[in-house]
């Protein structure tokens, strides 16, 4: 319990290990787990042990990532911000390569050195170039060892350092003049890009780049049942990692859930994903379980949700006090709720 | 072709192995019963093995037995699948028996034919199935069982996977067809009813080398003898049946057991590829590939990326959730495509050489000549050739589903089986589509003038010799048919035909004064009758003036017919004591036009003034109905082009404190008034009257006969309100919501009656809407006409090539003086060209920014603006 949050094979040891006692299906080479335990893992099994589900969703989705990641093209997950992708590729380097720690964040600021490697000026300079002066990026080292590395949010990232990542793809190597050696990837490796289709779209990426990866779409969760359920165990996994311990009733988990998949059915098409909808009611917990009485009542859960809908869009937060006004009026749980909102909202 | 077929025969026989076939077919020493699934390609396979392996003396095959006649026909070389046995009764229900290149059934007929030995079909007549309606959808309870249990999506999805790939084991397949029938609810009357049917057909035969081919469902029943023979249906009245060319897209688009198959093509791939479902999913990718440009390398990718999710998913081969998956990944960057469904279901319809019916053969030999389209999706053709058109009209004229015509030469082209089925049908009224359309065309009884004139259209249209008949018809009608829509309606249709269009135009202008005096619910048919017309003939213009004076005639309909000749003697009807409905037909008439038309708006305006109040208050409504659909930019235009008001008259108005100069306002503004005059004529006409004091106005106030004009003469809105309140009345409620219209500073009286008691709060809700809408309105749209308009210029000025251009764009922006450019030219002023900069200087000033002048102390605008002068 010495970090905040732990990894994703930290958190789910027992089940791995189990998996991999009772794998005897093929394996790809490089893989610690055949296509068919990883797919148990991602998507939960009662056999050999219970293993909860990481992802809810379509299974052949799943198939189709698990299987590219077994080809020689790279896997691109593209979806609507919180849609899991992140959640889905960590687990998939978890069960594949044993470990989710190779990891490049996306950003406007990475440079081709993230993808490739950089070097330790002060050995450089004392020692002249060396193999102990190179420092290896995260995706250097997964093709050194064979595993998965992810790369987040790709198409944030400067289409010419994109472009870094074509020979990578396709020679499956990187060449590093300064030691006259180049590095071949073990059998094993292979990228987990995903990519946000809210901001700079994947149009961004170039054609070469796009033809080196197989896309799977993750679709926003439509029902509300699935939705509840993907909610309610995020948020228990996330009170045990913060240790929080109020409880959050079910009943304000559909209300909160339904005003969600309301809004982003509605007019303003709002962007409010499951993602926002969890940290709403964690939140709400944090403000029950430290000021409260210990159980996330609708004044808690309105108060988190004005927030976040007004950092989002002001012109929601009118469109929210109507359909609160409106919806669900027989039930206890709605009225509560709505007088609160009324409360929260003005 | 013969080598072709022997070599796919032996490359089938390698790979598809027998080892059930033996121990299931022991002996042809009694009848054998062959379980198939419907359009599937492993049983084709299989059935197809068998036939040549073992040589039966003769096959039985489930399919209406009185459909034994179309045998040759679907057996022919010439006939192409997907085809189908269509079976109708004339005027009745029909029934359609499809047939894939892969469907065990035909695949079995084929080779009987190949082989010599003797098919016929024994399920029930086809007659006998037309009167029983379509099966209800079975319970779903065990396939949805299965699926789960063995982890599949769909049911299709796990029939490939268990019998589609390899070979297909047939005791199995029997014991499954057990299971279903075993499912309480599954087996209906009918199904026992058609075994019966099935197993009595069977007995007629010797057992000795007979090959029953028949769905495992049934198959499963004979087998084991769960047949009650007494349930046999009774025969029915024999039906038609035929052979016709079927679709792709209507095969998967069919639904239930074996009526449908989710992919066609991709299942008729399987079956030439000898059930190797790899081959079938790599010709079915390279097939995508070409539709959507994909690479070679992308399509070795996504064949590879179909075989590792078949293996994960622990099936023997790639099938169609796979090959479905692979492209979606590899090719289509994860989206949905229809050119997936294009290359798995299918495009292609069938087609037949043998029919039994001279008018299909005549169809689609006249199509295929003339280069027509015969698909099952809409195309539109234009037609220039008058063969193509002739022949288009008679297929339309024979009410066969076909052509739409959509303008003079332009049709909508759809085949569809309906088609086919629709032709077999008029083969009994006769051999070509001439004779059809004749038949059909004299069978029409025209009872009106309007139909008489569409069936002239149409006759001549058709050329089949009935033009002489289809006028004399006309021009009886057009003496008889005392309906002016009609006629107008008819001599519209004919206004290529001289004689017969001069004939039904005169009888119209005889009939429309009489019609004109028709009572109200007359009245729209007469006004789409005028309109029609006067659109034909300008002599319907005097007949329409007299309309228009006289004073039997329907007043709506009288106003009508002056607004139809933009008439501005509208003083005609005063006396009438029906002003409101005469106006009403009068805007009606020129809809949206009347704001255009300034001798119109005179008129009107003339008019308006003259009237007594209790007829303004009737046409009040109407007043603003009619300029409620004139533009904002139409009404700024025409109050630019007058002399500049008094300075203040505005504000002076709209504070309401300047009734008695509304007269002179609205004098002013006279051509403006198309969307004011009815704002404004209340207050013209309260003005009018000789001033009264305070005290006399609010006594006028509680009198109903004066309230409307005491309250708007009242100007104080406070005062108003507590009078209206008071006396509730809706005429003076109605006054007070006019007076708010002119006061910018009512939105508070307004709501206040708004929340009141109807009728007023209506009146006060709809002017409360109009403000708020008529502001954002007019505010949103006057923005973006600016920024619409000024796009290009902003885009020139920043981005350019020639610094000449750029430093014109840049003034024109300054002479906007719309501060909204003034980020743009600040950017501007920063250009790399000096020019430009000092223009962008100088465009600054001009929208209210001098701070970058002072660069530019020698420029002598730059200086006189400095000094204060105008830049």
């Amino acid at each position: 319990m010495g970090t905040i949050r732990q990894t994703a094979e930290e958190r789910c040891a027992a089940e791995l290990a189990a998996l991999l006692a009772h794998d005897t299906d093929p394996r790809p080479p490089g893989w610690r787990l055949s296509p068919r335990a990883v797919e148990r893992f991602i998507l939960g099994s009662d056999t050999p042990v219970p293993i909860a589900p990481k992802f809810v969703g379509d299974r052949a989705l799943v198939q189709v990532a698990i299987a590219t990641l077994a080809s020689d093209r790279a896997l691109l997950l593209v979806g609507e911000p919180g849609t899991a992708k992140s959640r889905l590729s960590e687990h998939l380097a978890a069960a594949i390569s044993g470990s989710s720690e190779l990891v490049v964040q996306g950003t406007a600021g990475t440079t081709e050195d993230h993808l490739k490697y950089s070097w330790n000026y002060a050995l450089l300079l004392a020692q002249g170039p060396g193999e102990a002066a190179l420092v290896k990026s995260p995706v250097y080292r997964a093709m050194e060892s064979g595993r998965i590395v992810r790369l987040e949010e790709v198409t944030r990232v400067l289409p010419e350092v994109q472009d870094a990542l074509i020979s990578i793809l396709s020679e499956k190597c990187v060449a590093i003049p300064e030691l006259n050696r180049s590095l071949p990837a073990a059998r094993g490796f292979n990228v987990i890009a995903t990519a946000n289709t809210r901001d700079r779209g994947v149009n961004e990426m170039s054609s070469a780049l796009r033809r080196r990866f197989n896309f799977v779409r993750l679709p926003v969760l439509e029902d509300l049942e699935t939705e509840m359920a993907v909610v309610e165990r995020r948020l228990g996994e996330l009170k045990t990692e913060y240790d929080v311990r109020a409880e959050v009733p079910r009943d304000v988990v559909r209300v909160l859930t339904t005003v969600f998949q309301e809004l982003r059915r509605g007019r303003t098409k709002s962007v409010l994903s499951t993602a926002d909808l969890i940290g709403v009611l964690f939140q709400g917990a944090i403000l029950a379980g430290q000021f409260g009485s210990g159980r996330v009542s609708a004044d808690d859960a309105a108060r988190s949700l004005a927030g976040a809908v007004a950092r989002e869009n002001p012109e929601e937060l009118r469109l929210l006090r109507d359909f609160v006004e409106t919806a669900g009026k027989a039930e206890p749980a709605w009225r509560e709720f709505r007088e609160a909102a009324r409360r929260a909202l003005t | 072709m013969n080598q072709e077929r022997e070599r796919t025969k032996d490359r089938k026989s390698e790979r598809t192995e027998v080892p059930s076939l033996s121990s299931f077919v022991l002996s042809f020493s009694r009848s054998v019963v062959f379980p198939i699934r419907h359009h599937s390609p492993a049983s084709a396979l299989l059935l197809e093995r068998t036939i040549e392996e073992f040589r039966p003396r003769r096959i039985l095959i489930e399919g209406p037995s009185d459909g034994d006649g179309l045998i040759p026909a679907l057996v022919d070389a010439g006939t192409v699948p997907p085809v189908a046995i269509l079976a109708w009764r004339p005027d009745g229900p029909n029934a359609i028996y499809p047939f894939l290149r892969c469907s065990p059934e035909l695949v079995a007929l084929r080779a009987a034919a190949r082989l010599g030995i003797p098919a016929r079909f024994i399920d029930i007549p086809a007659s006998v199935a037309l009167d029983h309606p379509g099966r209800e959808a079975a319970s779903a309870d065990l396939e949805a069982e299965i699926c789960a249990r063995m982890g599949f999506d769909s049911y299709e999805e796990f029939w490939e996977a268990a019998f589609e790939s390899g070979t297909m084991d047939l005791g199995l397949f029997l014991e499954y067809a057990r299971l279903m029938r075993a499912e309480p609810g599954r087996t209906t009357a009918f199904d026992r009813a058609r075994e019966a049917f099935l197993a009595r057909e069977i007995a007629r035969e010797p057992a000795e080398g007979t090959l029953v081919v028949c769905g495992a469902f049934h198959a499963a029943a004979l087998e084991d003898g769960d047949v009650d023979l007494s349930l046999a249906p009774a025969p029915a009245a024999p039906a038609e049946l035929a052979v016709v060319p079927y679709s792709y897209p209507r095969l998967s688009e069919a639904s239930g057991y074996g009526a449908g198959n989710r992919a066609p093509r991709f299942y008729e791939r399987v079956y030439e590829a000898g059930g190797d479902l790899r081959r079938a999913a790599h010709g079915t990718l390279l097939e995508l590939a070409k539709r959507t440009g994909a690479s070679l390398a992308e399509t070795i990718d996504a064949c590879r990326l179909a075989g590792t999710l078949a293996s994960v998913r622990g099936k023997p081969g790639p099938g169609l959730d796979e090959v479905r998956s692979a492209a979606r990944a590899c090719l289509l960057e994860g989206r949905d495509s229809d050119a997936v469904r294009d290359a798995t279901v299918g495009l292609d319809t069938g087609r037949v050489r043998i029919s039994r019916s001279p008018l299909a053969d005549e169809f689609h030999a006249t199509t295929r000549r003339l280069g027509l389209p015969v698909e099952d999706r809409a195309k539109e053709v234009t037609v220039l050739d008058r063969e193509t058109a002739v022949f288009l009209h008679r297929v339309r004229v024979a009410e066969v589903p076909y052509g739409t015509l959509l303008q003079r030469n332009r049709w909508r082209l759809r085949w569809a089986p309906a088609t086919d089925a629709a032709i077999l049908r008029r083969t009994e009224l006769g051999a070509t589509f001439a004779e059809v359309a004749r038949r059909y065309l004299l069978a029409r009884d025209p009872r009106s003038a309007a139909e008489a004139a569409v069936l002239v259209r149409d006759a001549a249209a058709a050329d089949v010799g009935v033009l002489p008949h289809a006028v004399a018809a006309c021009e009886r009608l057009s003496r008889e048919d005392g309906d002016l829509r009609s006629l107008a309606t008819a001599a519209h249709e004919l206004r290529d035909f001289e004689d017969l269009f001069s004939r039904l135009f005169a009888r119209a202008l005889l009939l429309a004064p009489q019609a004109a005096r028709a009572a109200d619910a007359g009245v729209p048919a007469v006004e789409s009758a005028f309109r029609t017309l006067l659109e034909l003939g300008g002599s319907f213009r005097e007949t329409l003036r007299q309309i228009a004076r006289d004073p039997a005639a329907n007043p709506w309909l009288s106003g009508f017919a002056l607004g139809l000749v933009r008439g501005t003697d509208l003083a005609v009807r005063l006396s009438a004591g029906e002003t409101a409905r005469f106006f009403g037909g009068y805007v009606a008439a020129q809809r949206s036009t009347i704001g255009r038309d300034a001798a119109v708006l005179g008129a009107v305006d003339r008019w308006v003034d003259s009237l007594e109040t209790p007829r303004f208050l009737e046409i009040l409504p109407l007043l603003r109905r009619a300029f409620s659909g004139v533009k904002a930019a139409e009404v700024l235009r025409t109050l630019r082009a007058i002399p500049a008001p008094r300075e203040g008259l505005e504000s002076e108005i709209a504070s309401g404190t300047g009734v008695a100069d509304a007269r002179a306002f609205a004098g002013r503004f006279r051509a403006a008034e198309r969307e004011e005059l009815a704002r404004w004529t209340p207050l013209r006409v309260a003005s009018a009257r000789p001033a009264r004091t305070l005290e006399e106005l609010r006594n006028d106030c509680f009198d109903p006969a004066k309230a409307f004009f005491a309250v708007l003469e009242l100007r104080s809105i406070p005062e108003a309100l507590s009078i209206v309140e008071t006396t509730a009345d809706a005429v003076a409620g109605r006054a007070f919501v006019e007076l708010c219209r002119l006061r910018p500073d009512s939105d508070g009286a307004l709501r206040r009656l708004a929340a009141g008691p109807p009728p007023v709060c209506h009146l006060a809700a709809d002017a409360l809407a109009e403000r708020s809408d008529a502001l954002r309105l007019a505010h949103a749209r006057a923005k973006a006409a600016r920024r619409e308009l000024h796009d290009d210029l902003v885009r020139t000025a920043l981005w350019a090539r020639r610094a000449s251009a750029r430093a014109e764009a840049v003034a024109a922006l300054g002479r906007t003086r719309d501060p909204l450019f003034a980020d743009v030219l600040r950017r501007a002023a920063d250009d790399r060209d000096a020019a430009v900069r000092r223009e962008a200087a100088v465009a600054l000033a001009s929208v209210g920014d001098l701070s970058r002048l002072e660069e530019w102390p020698a420029d002598s605008r730059a200086r006189t603006i400095l000094r204060g002068g105008a830049p």
